[in-house]
């Protein structure tokens, strides 16, 4: 390639966008759906069992979780927007600890915030939301990590609650289509 | 002078409040001296041993009619770990010896009471069913069940045979099975006492409290109370109906066709009590065994009646076990470590006296009894006709003085479970506690956590703020304790621990001592009475939108 080329604004916009173009046509690794491997994960609080299914659209993925024990399912959906847009989302019910006498506030939301620490291997959230107990509402704030395996078959989320110094570890394994 | 619709009144209320009893069964005057045992195998499969359970099972409901003749001795294995200890109970408490027969050995036991049989009924070892309904006739006929393996040795003991159900149900649903059953045996069957024979489905059945089904004359099923199964539904609502007032469902749901929060709920939309298990063992000898001379319940009080207590700014655990006793882990190690709390089932008061002696005389200066569940026996107050609430609760504080308790636990699945929904209360069913209640220390309520809370003169109603899963490692019960404590900053902190069956004492206490934050565990009389002094806990009751699922 010419110096002169190298030096034109059109190489220096394509070599800018090209990646995020081709980022955003290759569907992310992590889309696709992952089971709950019991074994090496902290014990599911009340349920039976979970998968998470990552869904894209464009750079946006989305992240529905479905919950279950025996009959009993639940589901609930997160856009996550690794652009940085807080997303304010409608929480119906809480599902992360059936053990204890916490739900979810009267406003019913929680505020998340996405962000890829590596690119299509550690994606992080922020979540802030308020939970009411026996005594009133408590403000709380919960990081999560989900990180690819290098071979891209297992998925490690690891959940940190401001109300809770012991983190969550859950390890998944991609269901095969 | 009082006139005389003013003397009426009281004496028309206790007519009504008495003629909800269901007949008691009968005590014996004199224990016998001696009792036949048959152990029983862990086999329960229909290809297994269930064929020869379920004669004995038939058989015991037959010889014990009139006496307590004829005890089973259930696998270590069985749900109901108490069958051994009752057993040594009614040994040197009463002075009862038994005679025991080899494992399974229904042809030395069929020698034994046959003067009390008049015949065999045959069931259909492709039709699981069958065998239900084969219960039903056997009460009804006086009769023992058999399959096609057992009948030839029923007719070495000149057994007659009464009923014949193979082939008849080959091809049919269960609602067209029970529906033959009803059309044949139902107005024959007792209206006091109906049995729901589910526990697990399939190849293997667990018909523990068969026997006391068969001395009743009552009728069995297994009918789902899924609306997915409209036929089965329609039917159990028609029996349910036309029980008699108050009276006892015993057994509990099938597992491969509804769910214990579907079946209670329906239970409870007619006013009735279940009584579960469906393997509760022995009852048709136990129900006729007289307390012991002098014996009266005795709770362990920690605090008189009328004490006040004041709170400090700590954290106030207090532990309960529900469940039933006698698959729970009384039996345990550990137990009197810590106070710890028990619920009672209060019909045995009358209905498996010898088990209800053998608890209260077993129990440590920790452990303390409270009432259950919901009112005189398993059921759910939202789903209990307002009407009906009085004459059912009436029973209950008429039980609860019996058994000297002053907590009542109530627990509600008619809108939900541990996972989804809610298990909240009204305020208009607190309302109904309250009033039907006015002599309680206070209320516990939930199974897994709820928030319903309230505090009224200085009855508190305390919701469960933890379940203890069974399979939860110790570390992350830990970790979710702290995590609640650091939830309710406010102290004193009222945290209400429900302990899963299994669980043993030694293990709560295991993880209350690893709690980052000091805690006084303490008994559950103590406990109400300190949430009673200092109500940082709002007051809440169910709300409009609270979720609600119908446990499908």
């Amino acid at each position: 390639m010419s110096p002169l080329l190298r030096r034109s604004p059109w190489f220096l916009f394509l070599a800018t966008l090209l990646p995020a173009i081709l980022a955003a046509a290759a569907p992310s690794p992590f889309v696709g759906t992952w089971r709950y491997l019991p074994d090496g994960s902290t014990q599911l609080s009340g349920w039976d069992a979970l998968d998470l299914v990552f869904a894209q659209q464009g750079a946006t993925l989305t992240l529905t979780r479905d919950f279950s024990a025996g009959r009993r399912k639940f589901e609930d959906v997160t856009p996550l927007d690794p652009e940085g847009t807080v997303a304010n989302v409608r929480v119906d019910w809480w599902p992360d600890n059936r053990h204890i006498g916490a739900y979810i506030g009267p406003d019913h939301q929680k505020q998340v915030r996405a962000r890829w620490i590596e690119p299509d291997r550690i994606l992080r959230t922020t979540t802030d939301l308020v939970l009411e107990t026996q005594q009133g509402l408590h403000p709380v704030n919960i990081l999560t990590d989900y990180r690819l395996s290098p071979r891209g078959d297992r998925l490690t989320v690891i959940e940190l609650r401001s109300t809770r110094d012991r983190p969550t570890v859950y390890l998944f394994e991609r269901v095969r289509p | 002078m009082p006139r005389p619709l003013s003397l009426l009144g009281p004496l028309l209320l206790a007519f009504a409040a008495s003629a909800l009893a269901q007949p008691v069964p009968r005590k014996v005057t004199e224990v016998p001296a001696t009792a036949t045992l048959v152990p029983l195998s862990a086999n329960w499969r229909i290809d297994g041993d269930l064929d020869r359970h379920a004669l004995l099972i038939s058989l015991q409901g037959l010889a014990n009619r009139d006496q307590p003749r004829l005890y089973l001795e259930y696998p270590k294995n069985w749900q109901w770990e108490i069958v051994r200890p009752l057993e040594g109970f009614l040994q040197q408490r009463h002075g009862i010896h038994f005679d025991r027969l080899a494992t399974d050995d229904v042809d030395d036991a069929l020698s034994r009471f046959r003067p009390q049989l008049k015949g065999y009924v045959v069931w259909d070892r492709n039709v699981r069913s069958s065998l239900i309904v084969a219960f039903t006739a056997a009460g009804v006929l006086d009769a023992v069940v058999v399959d096609d393996r057992l009948e030839a040795l029923a007719q070495k003991h000149g057994l007659r045979k009464l009923e014949d159900l193979r082939g008849r149900f080959r091809g049919k649903s269960d609602a067209e099975i029970y529906q033959w059953a009803y059309d044949h045996y139902w107005s024959r069957c007792s209206r006091d006492y109906y049995v729901l024979l589910g526990g697990p489905a399939g190849e293997e059945m667990q018909p523990g409290i068969a026997d006391f089904g068969v001395r009743q004359h009552a009728f069995f099923t297994d009918l789902s109370a899924n609306s997915a199964n409209p036929r089965q539904l329609a039917l159990e609502r028609r029996i349910l109906s036309q029980q008699h007032p108050a009276s006892i469902v015993l057994g509990w749901h099938s597992y491969g066709k509804d769910t214990e929060g579907a079946h209670t709920t329906l239970v409870s939309s007619y006013g009735l009590k279940m009584e579960g298990l469906h393997n509760l063992p022995n009852v048709s000898f136990t129900c006729q065994i007289p307390f012991t001379p002098g014996f009266h319940f005795t709770n362990t009080r920690h605090v008189r009646p009328g004490e006040h207590l004041q709170a400090q700014a700590k954290v106030y655990v207090a532990a309960i076990s529900t469940d039933s006793m006698g698959i729970g882990s009384w039996t345990k190690p550990g137990r009197g470590r810590i106070p710890y709390a028990w619920q009672v089932m209060m019909n045995w008061a009358w209905m498996n006296p010898p088990a209800l002696q053998y608890f209260y005389e077993s129990r440590t200066p920790n452990d303390y009894f409270i009432g259950g569940l919901s009112g005189p026996g398993y059921m759910y107050p939202k789903a209990i006709p307002a009407a009906k609430f009085p004459a059912l609760m009436a029973d209950a504080r008429s039980l609860m003085q019996q058994l000297d308790l002053h907590v009542l636990e109530i627990m509600d699945y008619s809108e939900g479970n541990r996972q989804i929904g809610n298990t909240d209360l009204t305020e208009a069913v607190v309302d109904r506690y309250y009033h039907e209640f006015p002599d309680v220390i206070g209320f516990v309520n939930g199974y897994g956590s709820a928030r319903t809370f309230a505090l009224r003169d200085t009855r508190p109603l305390i919701s469960y703020d933890y379940y203890l899963d069974v399979h939860r490692p110790v570390d992350d019960a830990v970790a979710d304790l702290d995590e609640l404590m650091t939830l309710n900053p406010r102290r004193p902190y009222f945290l209400l621990m429900h302990v899963r069956e299994a669980n043993t004492v030694g293990r709560v206490a295991t993880i209350l001592d690893h709690l980052d934050e000091p805690v006084d565990v303490v008994p559950l009389d103590v406990f109400l009475k300190l949430a009673a002094s200092d109500q940082t806990y709002r007051t809440q009751y169910e709300r409009p939108d609270a979720p609600i699922d119908h446990n499908p």
